[in-house]
Parts: structure tokens; C-alpha cells; sequence
């Protein structure tokens, strides 16, 4: 040990450091220090100036009720759709378990814009249903309306529940079934042992799914975007989102949307906060640390109706959207009956070979999404390392500065970027409008996720495996290679995933970053359906979760099961 | 993994080659023409210049703005020429010194009231804001003449326009509304009971097509084609007056390519360039170039007076008074 902490290493670990440090100052210090001082800082002198100005404006208060109104809606849907789920699948004896189980994560796998643009095309006012029955009844009168808050309040619970069903499903299966089955052997029901003995023990892991629900809701920029802003109904994150686009045109725009920034990262905040808090509650109520096999509760006659409600629950959030964009990216125009004369490969043909805007899109996503999950890992190991082996003093301040940019609303994140970077460095190079501003704004945002991965891999490698091999004559720089690095390999190359996955699918950041040439793929699809034509969105959708589904199929394969869903 | 990494490597030497091999000779435009008509703009112009990209950013007409004052904001303007509706905006733009002034040799083809004298912008293309409804719900009695027609209370909630902010030309009819005596702001009191769905322009046009709303503001040019393509859709030219907005090209006074900006803007105005836009339902603004198909000539329909200089004027204040009737 003493030879570990000869002079050679402590200068590699203080260059590490640095390192780290100025990485994580350009990261995610600068922006967020660019963002606050905006906020707090008028005329030279720390003030909320800033704030009494715009406070006054009624739009940030309808727009705060708006976004808490819909969230808290959602996470009680997607609560009470998660647990359900969950409790049916860890303790009864439905048929297909396996298949149930995986099926209801797939939500997770769809971008929520898309299921919002699937939606609009499923309810919509001119969707699917209304339109066969207005074409049924010759009547300018829809079936029914749903648009606006409702439609929000729709998507954001169906792609909500998944949060809650597997924190709590987690919960379940780790919890001990003894006492469930002591209240089963005292004579109780199935609906007693439930409310008394399960759902009192669950209590803090579903509240902390449900914060977690919450606070996503509150972050989503997709959803209101793609169902909310042309039926003027405006929540924080689309309305920050106008402001900086007619930044110009209203006066204190950008003070506006700061103050709203500044509700958003509160409000995010103090949700993670609570599930801190809830989920300390959690170590003294989960006795069993291991999977414990419950004994089911037997459905008899059941069986099947519980088995056909999880079904539909698949069908309904994952089958059914897709159906429903595959069809209208089969379709000549938008509003034609979706039957097979209208059915055309065109649209197809326009988002691949014919619009360059689109090709552009598809080429810059997988440049950043592969570029940013590369930087990410290693910038995540040299930080993982540092806070789990080197530790050096403050080390776990690296820790908590890079699980910032996460924790915080995408849009709040890419003002902050804007904010620091739409002026020129040293006077001549500017990030602002190229793809460069993206991409460092893509390895911050998921530098959360490398770093956590790396770390717990890391945190299983005892130290008397590397000061063996320092022992046994090996240079520091040797026993890394050796012995560390393909001890964490599995978690580099999850890491490599965890962050590929969602930087191809972005849209929050990369709406408010993009500019010309420069578009990601979930900026096209956003732009095409804005701009009115759906069936090009919705082939360029198709296209995008083609390409999800099969990298979740690759990494499940190679990792045999153990990152994907 | 040392495999999968070279794998990545060589991809992103792929992609990342990619941005550089585009050293051909560039021009930047900045437009709201709607992207399929700006498709086929830039492969007109493309094949008409071979040795010039044209590169496009289209979004709305604020949008558009937006992103000209944040680059000039940081000091790092991409965009050479922009094409956004209407010429109150224009005026503003060469106030703040934004654009360079051009004459253009094809100007003498082109009537006076279409240009700048100096050759700060071009109208390019004259887009009309008309009275859009759905052919397949609205027929005989119910097709409309007048822009009251769209006040019915039978038809609440199922019309639709776009809004001052979002859009130039509908920047321009809200103006003209409000200075016309027989609508005024009034009109945009009444409309704002029917609860309209507010939208982009062709946003608007794509939900009468589709049944989602009966009638609404939209531009001719949108209605042509969609018509062409079997939408079931049409429009009517309003006994008011219809809107006609034209929408000017302008180069922006930084740009880098200025002699490639400089034949975009020729291209847009000459006989070729004018005989793509018709094609694509655009009214020409040259008198040799043929308009499309079952167009009235401009001179037997009725077109609303416009106040350009108060538009100029007033520019915040109309958008604001606009909003504070039907969004906020």
C-alpha cells in the first residue's frame, strides 16, 4: 500500500483529476452558472430584479398550473395502472408470465413524441376512429374530441406507467413473502393481505416511482409539443420553448423563460429529493436482499381475464401506436381511408432518397448518438474511477456535478447551453449553430448514466486484486490495463448502450439546439409533423423506431438479457 | 470490444467525413415556403447552377427571424439570403443594416411595386390568405363568400388559421383586417368565440383536408396543389377581399457567398425561376411568365387594402393585440 501511494501516483490521479474537473467546469458548471446568473444577477448586483419583472406575467402562472395539472393527473393514471400490472405479474399465476413481464416495458422503448403523434392519429380529431365513423355516417361531427389537456394527460399516463411498474415490480420481487403468506395462513383475502400487509410495505417504492412519473411528466417536452400547442394549451417546458423562438419579437422573453427554468429545476429537484428520502425508508422493509419465489395467488377462472387485461395493456401502448404511424406512412395523403389503394411506399422513398433534410437528420443522429456514447464512457470511467478507487479528497463532488445535467429538465439544460455558448470563444470559434454544441450537450446530459454503471462495476473489483499485481512488479499504468480494464468491460460497453440509446432518439435538446444542417432525427419527425406533413413524419418515425427495436434486440443479445428491455 | 471499437471509429470517420466533403460552392436560404415546394425550388436551381448547393432551413416566419437575430446575436450570421413573408419586415431588416442591396438584371422584367427601388428585397412570389373549406362536408348554400361566413356558430370549433407571430402573410391579413372598416379587430373578437384551432398555414389547410376543420384562412398556392393531388379541398376569393402578400428575397448584408447569393436571387425572378413557382402554385409576378392553371388574373379580384408603413410601424403591437384576443 505504501508503494501505492508513492509520489507517481498521486501525480497521475491529480492530472485525472484536473482533468475531470475541467472537463465537467465546460460540461455542466459553466452552462448552469450561465443560466443562474441570468437569473439572479441585474445590472452587476445580485438581485431578483429579474424575477419582479417577469413575475408579474400571468403566462408563467397558467403555464406552471398547466404543467402540474396534467403531471399530477398522469402519475396518478400510471400509478394505479403500474401497480396493478406489477402485482399481477410477481404474484399471481398468469399464464404467459415471462412474455407479460418484458411486453409491459416496451413502452419504454418508444420516443414519447412518437407515441403523442401515433395518438393524434389513433383519437385525434381526424384520427382513425373519428374519420371511419364520420365516413360511416356522412357527418362533420367526430365520434368524440380529445385534444389538448385530456389528449396529454391520454399519453403521458401510457407512457408513464412503465417508471412505477418496474420500481414496483423490483420491489415485489425482492420483498419477503413470509408476511404476506402469515396474513394468507390467518384466514385473510386476497383484497386484506393486499391493502393491509403489501401495499403498506410497497408504500415508499411506489411513491418513489410515482415521483419519478412525476417529475419525468414534468420534464417532457414531446407530448404537450406534438398535442398541446395547436390547441394553445401551453406547459412549461413548450412554453419556454415558444419564447426562445420569438425571443425578438416579445420583450423579456428570455428573462420569461428563465424564471420558468427556474420552477422546473425546483420542482425537479424536490421530487428527486423525496425519493432519496423514500427510498432510505426502503432498506428497513426489504428483509430479503435476494429473489424470493412468492407463492401465487391462484386465479382460477381468472386467469385468462387478467391475462387478457396485461395484453391489451401491451397492445394498447406499443402495437396499436405503431400500427397506427405505419398506416399513415403507408398512406398517399393524410385523411385518406387507410385502405390498400391509398397505400403507397413513396413516403418512404421522399424521407430516404428525395429530402435532404431527412437524410441529414439520420445521418447526424447516429454521428452524435455514436460519438457522444463513446466520449461519455470514457470521460464516465476516468470520473467512476476517481470517486470509487483513487479517492481522492472531494472526489464524490465529481460524483454529484455529473448527475446533474440529468437530474435536471432537458430544456432548462439546453437554455443553460445556449445561454453560455451563443457567443464567439477567444473571439473566433463559436459552437453556437453547429453540431458541436449538441454533442457536448449530449455527453453531459447522459454522463449521469456512464459514470453510475461504471462505478458499481467498479465497486466489485476488491483493491487487493490490484495491489497484487503492483506487488507482483506490474507499473500501475499495466495493472489497469490488466486487471481493471477487463474486469469492467461488460459495464463500458453497457455504458456504451445506456447512452447510444437515448442520444439517437433525442428530441428536448436537440429542438432547442439544432440549426440548419445540423438536425437530429427527432428533430425531423418533430419538424415534418409541425409543418403539417404527417405521412413524411410518420414514415421517418417508423424508420427511427426500427432502429430502437433493433438495437434493444442487439444489446439484449450480446449482454445475453442483461441491459435492454 | 477492441473490434467493436474500430467498428465505431471507422463509422464515425464515415459520418464525420461526411461534413467535410461539402466544400462545393454554397449558398444558405432561410424560408417558410413550405418544404415540398422548397424541395422542388432547390433542385430547379440546382440543376439550373450545377456548381452551387443550395442549402435550406424552413420554418415558420418567426422562427425563421429568430434564428437571423441569434446568429447576429453571436455574431456568427449563417444564413445569405432569406425568403420569409412580407415586406414590413423587410423594412425593418434594412434599417438595421441586415441586408445588401442588389439590382438584379432581371429587375426591369419585374413591375416596380414588386421590388425595392434600390434592390433590398424582391416579392418573389405573391401568396394570397383566401377562405379554405373542406369539398367533401361543405357544399352548395354552405360554401362560403364572405370571411363572416367562417363566424357561424354552426361551424364552432371547426375552423382554424394561423397567428401574427407564427406567420408573416397571416401577420399581414391581421393588419388588414384590423384597418378595414367593414372587420376590425372586432372580427378577431367574434372569431375567438368559435374557438379556432390555431395552426401554421398549411397546418391549417392539412385539417380541412383531412374533415379535423370545415373552413379557415389559408394561402392559394397550398390549396392548388393539395387539390391537384386529390385532397378534398377548396377555396373561395372573399366579397371583402383577399389578402395578397408578396413575399420578398432578400441577401443578407455579412454573407460570405455574396456572388452565389446574388444568382439565387436572379434565378428567383427570371423566367425560369418564375415558371418553377408556378408550377408549384404560386401567381408569377413577371407578365410573361403563365400563372397556374384556373387562376383569375389579380387585376379582377377583389385584394384588401394594406398599410404597409403603419404595419412597419406597429409590428410588436399588432402581434400583441392579436394574441390578447385569441391566446391569452
Amino acid at each position: 500500500m505504501d508503494i501505492g501511494k508513492s509520489r507517481s501516483k498521486r501525480n497521475i490521479s491529480v492530472v485525472l483529476a484536473l482533468v475531470a474537473v475541467l472537463i465537467l467546469i465546460v460540461l455542466v458548471v459553466y452552462p448552469l452558472y450561465s443560466l443562474l446568473l441570468r437569473a439572479f444577477i441585474s445590472e452587476g448586483k445580485l438581485s431578483l430584479q429579474n424575477f419582479h419583472k417577469v413575475f408579474i406575467t400571468k403566462d408563467i402562472y397558467v403555464a406552471l398550473s398547466h404543467s402540474i395539472f396534467v403531471s399530477t393527473i398522469s402519475t396518478v393514471f400510471a400509478t394505479i395502472i403500474g401497480v396493478t400490472l406489477a402485482w399481477i405479474v410477481s404474484r399471481t399465476d398468469i399464464p404467459y408470465r415471462k412474455l407479460i413481464k418484458t411486453g409491459l416495458i416496451m413502452p419504454f422503448l418508444i420516443p414519447p413524441f412518437i407515441s403523442a403523434i401515433a395518438w393524434l392519429q389513433l383519437i385525434g380529431p381526424a384520427g382513425y376512429i373519428n374519420s371511419i365513423y364520420m365516413a360511416i355516417k356522412q357527418t362533420w361531427n367526430p365520434l368524440f374530441v380529445i385534444y389538448g389537456k385530456w389528449a396529454i394527460i391520454l399519453v403521458m399516463s401510457l407512457s408513464g406507467y412503465p417508471f412505477v411498474y418496474l420500481t414496483t415490480l423490483t420491489g415485489l420481487e425482492k420483498m419477503n413473502p413470509s408476511l404476506e403468506e402469515a396474513g394468507q395462513i390467518s384466514g385473510a383475502g386476497i383484497f386484506t393481505v393486499i391493502k393491509d400487509i403489501t401495499i403498506p410495505m410497497m408504500a415508499p417504492t411506489i411513491g418513489a416511482g410515482a415521483i419519478l412519473v412525476f417529475v419525468s411528466r414534468i420534464a417532457n417536452f414531446g407530448i404537450p409539443a406534438v398535442m398541446g400547442m395547436s390547441a394553445n394549451y401551453y406547459v412549461l417546458t413548450t412554453k419556454i420553448y415558444r419564447l426562445i423562438s420569438q425571443s425578438f419579437i416579445v420583450k423579456d422573453a428570455q428573462s420569461i423563460a428563465i424564471a420558468m427554468s427556474i420552477f422546473l429545476i425546483l420542482i425537479a429537484v424536490c421530487g428527486l429529493l423525496l425519493v432519496k428520502i423514500y427510498l432510505r425508508g426502503k432498506e428497513y422493509i426489504v428483509i430479503s436482499g435476494k429473489n424470493v419465489q412468492p407463492k401465487f395467488v391462484n386465479l382460477g377462472k381468472w386467469r385468462y381475464v387478467m391475462f387478457a387485461i396485461a395484453l391489451s395493456m401491451i397492445i394498447i401502448t406499443v402495437v396499436l401506436p405503431i400500427i397506427a404511424i405505419l398506416l399513415t406512412a403507408l398512406t398517399k395523403a393524410w385523411g385518406l381511408l387507410p385502405v390498400f389503394s391509398n397505400w403507397t411506399l413513396n413516403n418512404f422513398r421522399y424521407v430516404l432518397l428525395d429530402l435532404d433534410m431527412s437524410k441529414r437528420a439520420i445521418r447526424n443522429s447516429f454521428f452524435l448518438a455514436i460519438s457522444a456514447s463513446i466520449i461519455t464512457t470514457f470521460i464516465g470511467a476516468t470520473i467512476a474511477y476517481m470517486v470509487v478507487k483513487v479517492k481522492v479528497k472531494g472526489s464524490q463532488i465529481l460524483d454529484f456535478i455529473s448527475s446533474i445535467p440529468y437530474s435536471i429538465p432537458g430544456t432548462v439544460f439546453a437554455l443553460g447551453m445556449i445561454l453560455a455558448w451563443n457567443k464567439s470563444i477567444f473571439g473566433r470559434f463559436n459552437i453556437y449553430n453547429t453540431i458541436w454544441i449538441i454533442l457536448i450537450s449530449y455527453i453531459a446530459r447522459y454522463l449521469a448514466y456512464s459514470v453510475r454503471t461504471i462505478s458499481s462495476s467498479l465497486m466489485q473489483i476488491d483493491n487487493s486484486l490490484e495491489e497484487a499485481a503492483r506487488i507482483s512488479g506490474s507499473t500501475r499504468i499495466q495493472s489497469f490495463r490488466d486487471i481493471i480494464i477487463p474486469l469492467v468491460k461488460p459495464s463500458l460497453f453497457a455504458s456504451w448502450f445506456l447512452v447510444f440509446m437515448p442520444a439517437f432518439r433525442e428530441l428536448t435538446i436537440s429542438v432547442l439546439l439544432w440549426s440548419t444542417g445540423n438536425e437530429t432525427i427527432g428533430v425531423a419527425v418533430y419538424n415534418l409533423q409541425e409543418g403539417g406533413n404527417v405521412t413524411a413524419s410518420s414514415s421517418l418515425a417508423i424508420i427511427m423506431v426500427i432502429v430502437i427495436f433493433l438495437g434493444n434486440m442487439i444489446i439484449k443479445k450480446v449482454t445475453k438479457g442483461e441491459f435492454g428491455y | 470490444m477492441k473490434r467493436f471499437c474500430i467498428f465505431l471509429l471507422i463509422i464515425i470517420l464515415i459520418l464525420g467525413f461526411n461534413f467535410s466533403v461539402l466544400a462545393k460552392e454554397k449558398v444558405t436560404l432561410y424560408t417558410s415556403v413550405p418544404q415540398s415546394i422548397i424541395d422542388n425550388i432547390k433542385k430547379d436551381f440546382e440543376q439550373k447552377n450545377p456548381d452551387i448547393d443550395l442549402e435550406i432551413y424552413r420554418s415558420g416566419t418567426s422562427n425563421v427571424l429568430a434564428k437571423l437575430y441569434a446568429e447576429k446575436e453571436s455574431n456568427n450570421i449563417v444564413v445569405d439570403v432569406i425568403w420569409v413573408a412580407d415586406f414590413s419586415i423587410y423594412e425593418n431588416l434594412k434599417a438595421e443594416n441586415l441586408l445588401y442591396p442588389y439590382l438584379s438584371p432581371e429587375a426591369v422584367n419585374v413591375p416596380q411595386v414588386y421590388y425595392e427601388p434600390e434592390g433590398y428585397y424582391y416579392g418573389a412570389r405573391l401568396i394570397n390568405m383566401v377562405l379554405g373549406y373542406n369539398t367533401k362536408f361543405i357544399k352548395g348554400d354552405d360554401i362560403p363568400d364572405s370571411w363572416k361566413d367562417v363566424l357561424d356558430p354552426r361551424f364552432k370549433g371547426k375552423v382554424g388559421n394561423s397567428t401574427p407571430e407564427r406567420s408573416g402573410a397571416f401577420f399581414v391579413t391581421a393588419g388588414a383586417f384590423a384597418n378595414n372598416p367593414e372587420l376590425g379587430w372586432d372580427y378577431f373578437v367574434e372569431l375567438a368565440k368559435q374557438n379556432p384551432v390555431l395552426d401554421s398555414n398549411t397546418g391549417a389547410a392539412n385539417k380541412i383536408a383531412s374533415g379535423e376543420l370545415l373552413m379557415g384562412f389559408v394561402l392559394d398556392y397550398s390549396i392548388r396543389t393539395m387539390k391537384d393531388k386529390g385532397s378534398p379541398i377548396d377555396f373561395v376569393w372573399p366579397i371583402e377581399g383577399a389578402v395578397s402578400v408578396p413575399s420578398p428575397i432578400g441577401i443578407i448584408a455579412s454573407t460570405k457567398n455574396l456572388e452565389n447569393a446574388k444568382r439565387f436571387v436572379d434565378y428567383s425572378i427570371s423566367q425560369d425561376g418564375q415558371k418553377e413557382f408556378a408550377r408549384n402554385g404560386f401567381i408569377p409576378i413577371r407578365k410573361d411568365v403563365a400563372p397556374p392553371a384556373g387562376t383569375p388574373d389579380l387585376d379582377d379580384i377583389k385584394l384588401m387594402e394594406i398599410d404597409w408603413e403603419w404595419m412597419r410601424e406597429n409590428y410588436s403591437e399588432i402581434i400583441q393585440k392579436f394574441n390578447s384576443i385569441l391566446i391569452e
